[in-house]
């Protein structure tokens, strides 16, 4: 055994980062020591990017879009890039498919050795961001989506310009996959630890998949865990994209989702949240070829002194679209639930289908539910309706339960199931659906338990 | 079975039950008659144990227990079902789901083992098809879309399963053609019994012609004013509540 440890030869651990101004001014470093590095399309996007985040600086609550959500521990935390963290694959949770294609991220590297059916899906292409850079594969440019963060937010920005490994998933022509599931696993770390990640999926003309990305982890200390991902939809294609949330407690998850939509394209969103400590949701969508459709159904389920927040900005650029969205938060505890979606509807957008309703169920008195619709409606014939209803668990429907012989606390978990079950319904794979009703019938049943 | 003495109860603050007195044993049916706002449904609501209604003296036991300190699931354990006047609807949850869940917990509640999926089953469709409940209504959501008829006969169903020893039948006949009240009728013969007492609450005599009671009660005003046998019935329905209770129309609710 050897006692003597070189030390020149362990490299230095980077030092923790906190503020806006710090990040920027250290940024070369850091990027000196991200894949692609070298390259100049990259180094460019990268400088760009952390110069919009340091001239807008961490989200905080005097700006219009982030005024629900507390992110103040985002810039006060001393956080260091995760290492990559250890993990064996009997800690993972079991697969949703036994012989399905799992893409599995370890703190937001791609883990090769953990995933499975990686290769041999005919016109299914999956990579490693990190190695797609490495390679020159030109999906690894179009990974990145537009460079849209004056519209999207610094966190956005940030994340492109810290990420140096995510999943990029690309479907071929007419291609139809079955279910693939990404898992993002989030590891135990003893100090503050932050994670950026960049993830596409990419379909072309007429490609048809089911997408389940799962957010899941062990409990440890806070970890800032931002994941960005560009969808690509082209002309006819259709996209069902499960997204399950259900980090460890001390998380603060962002997840800034950027879908652009072709002709005839349909992306159907299934957004499901409930863990982390602090989850901000943003989903863009851009509807720029006619009949494109974008239906969303979200469903957050929030207690103690948890935050969860979904902010979708949908644009139809151009007419004969419809965007549907359904977002429904049950909140408990002293816990917080906030949707914000704004639909633009621009001037030559005409017979724009838009619909946008939100319901929100509370089961204490401390709980708060903050919803706030904005629709900008440029084009004179569209029709768009929008609702928002906040309320709590029906007192006739509690009393007949109860009248029936059902206690108290599974009557109303059987309702609040029964909420929630308008989302998960919606859900068209039988395999996913089920594991979504999983995860929220064991929340029901701690939150009965008290 | 059932012992309610001087009952006083109110709603919103305002005193409905002043002093209702009432006795069953096991085995009869007993009618509760009387004009809108008499305190019939609010006698079956205090009875079920519904929050808000506000019990502020008089005592009601069942079995020998204090039925006021117990909760609507523990009346339900104890054998006290009310139907609905107005049965609820509830979206999102299956008659299937809901029906199992309660019989499971009533029969837990009285020491039995719950019923497997496949017991069940083959219980809720014996009892579905002599209520001429089909497969499909099962398979809705509770009450959804239900016309008035069968949600009286889900009523029905649901009682079948828990055999209660005490049935409150709140306004059953309400909005029920003549058929519809004949297999509600029906379904509530069928299961009067030596052991089994019944309340059955109306305004018209009418579903009386069907289950024929072995008592009937006139309330007005929260107390009982007179009871008598089942020909009570019939002088009221000649007579009007009016004559009877001694005020005059409308007034009985004051």
């Amino acid at each position: 055994m050897s006692i003597a440890t070189p030390v020149a030869a362990a490299p230095a651990a980077p030092e923790p980062l906190t503020s806006a101004e710090e990040r920027a001014a250290r940024y070369a470093a850091h990027r000196a020591r991200l894949p692609g590095a070298g390259r100049p399309w990259l180094n460019g996007l990268r400088d760009a990017a952390i110069e919009a985040f340091a001239r807008i600086g961490f989200p905080n609550r005097r700006m219009e879009e982030w005024r629900y959500v507390d992110l103040r521990a985002l810039g006060e935390t001393a956080w260091r890039p995760a290492d990559a963290g250890t993990v064996a694959a009997g800690d993972l949770p079991a697969p949703l498919l036994p012989d399905g294609v799992r893409v599995v991220l370890v703190d937001g590297r791609f883990r090769p050795d953990l995933s499975q059916g990686l290769a041999g899906t005919e016109g299914l292409t999956v990579l490693s961001l990190a190695d797609a850079i490495a390679a020159g594969d030109p999906l690894a440019e179009q990974a990145f989506g537009p460079a849209d963060w004056g519209r999207r937010g610094s966190l956005i920005a940030l994340n492109t310009a810290m990420a140096g490994d995510g999943v990029v998933l690309s479907v071929a022509d007419g291609a139809r996959i079955e279910p693939v599931e990404v898992l993002h696993w989030t590891t135990a770390h003893a100090d503050p630890a932050e994670i950026h990640a960049r993830h596409a999926i990419l379909l072309h003309e007429r490609a048809q998949a089911t997408v389940v990305e799962r957010f899941a982890g062990a409990d440890g200390a806070a970890v800032f865990a931002n994941h960005g991902c560009h969808l690509r939809l082209a002309a006819g294609a259709r996209l069902e994209h499960v997204r399950l949330q259900a980090e460890a407690g001390r998380v603060i998850h962002i997840g800034g989702n950027g879908v652009t939509l072709a002709a005839g394209a349909a992306y159907l969103a299934r957004y499901v949240g409930l863990g982390a400590g602090v989850a901000r949701i943003d989903l863009d969508a851009e509807l720029h070829g006619e009949r494109a459709e974008l239906d969303l159904a979200s469903v957050y389920l929030a207690r103690g002194a948890q935050q969860q927040d979904l902010t979708t900005r949908v644009r139809h650029a151009v007419g004969a679209c419809t965007s549907s969205q359904l977002v429904k938060g049950v909140v408990a505890g002293a816990a917080r639930g906030v949707f914000q979606g704004a639909i633009t509807v621009d001037k030559d957008a005409q017979k724009t289908e838009a619909r946008q309703y939100s319901r929100a169920l509370l089961l204490s008195p401390q709980a708060e539910v903050d919803a706030k619709p904005e629709l900008r409606i440029f084009a004179d014939d569209v029709q768009c309706a929008h609702g928002a209803a906040i309320g709590e668990l029906d007192a006739d429907q509690l009393f007949y339960l109860r009248a029936r012989g059902i206690d108290e606390p599974p009557a109303r978990a059987l309702l609040v199931e029964a909420f929630v079950a308008e989302v998960v319904d919606r859900i068209g794979d039988a395999q996913a659906r089920a594991m979504v009703a999983r995860h929220v019938r064991d929340w029901l049943a701690t939150e009965a338990a008290g | 079975m059932l012992e309610i003495k001087d009952l006083h109860a109110t709603v919103d603050g305002r005193e409905i039950l002043r002093g209702l007195t009432l006795s069953v044993a096991p085995g009869e049916v007993h009618a509760i008659m009387g004009p809108n706002g008499s305190g019939k449904s609010t006698l079956s609501y205090v009875l079920a144990g519904r929050e808000g209604y506000e019990v502020t003296g008089g005592s009601v036991t069942f079995q020998g227990r204090n039925l006021l300190e117990l909760a609507p699931e523990e009346r339900a354990g104890e054998g006290i079902f009310l139907a609905f006047q107005y049965p609820v609807e509830i979206p999102g949850v299956t008659t299937m789901t809901f029906l199992r869940s309660s019989l499971n917990a009533v029969r837990v509640r009285r020491g039995e083992p719950e019923l497997n999926a496949v017991d069940f089953l083959k219980l809720v469709r014996a009892k579905a098809a002599a209520l001429n409940i089909t497969d499909e209504m099962l398979k809705r959501a509770v009450n959804v879309g239900f016309s008035g008829g069968e949600k009286k006969r889900n009523e029905m169903l649901q009682m079948a399963l828990l055999e209660p020893k005490l049935a409150i039948l709140d306004e059953t006949d309400s909005g029920l053609d003549i058929d519809a009240l004949r297999t509600v009728a029906e379904g509530v013969n069928a299961l009067r019994s030596p052991e089994r007492a019944m309340l059955v609450i109306t305004h018209y005599q009418r579903l009386l012609d069907y289950i024929v009671p072995d008592r009937v009660h006139v309330l007005s005003g929260g107390r009982i004013v007179r009871s008598g046998g089942k020909e009570l019935a019939l002088e009221l329905e000649r007579k009007g509540y009016a004559e009877i209770t001694g005020a005059a129309p409308g007034a009985a609710a004051a």
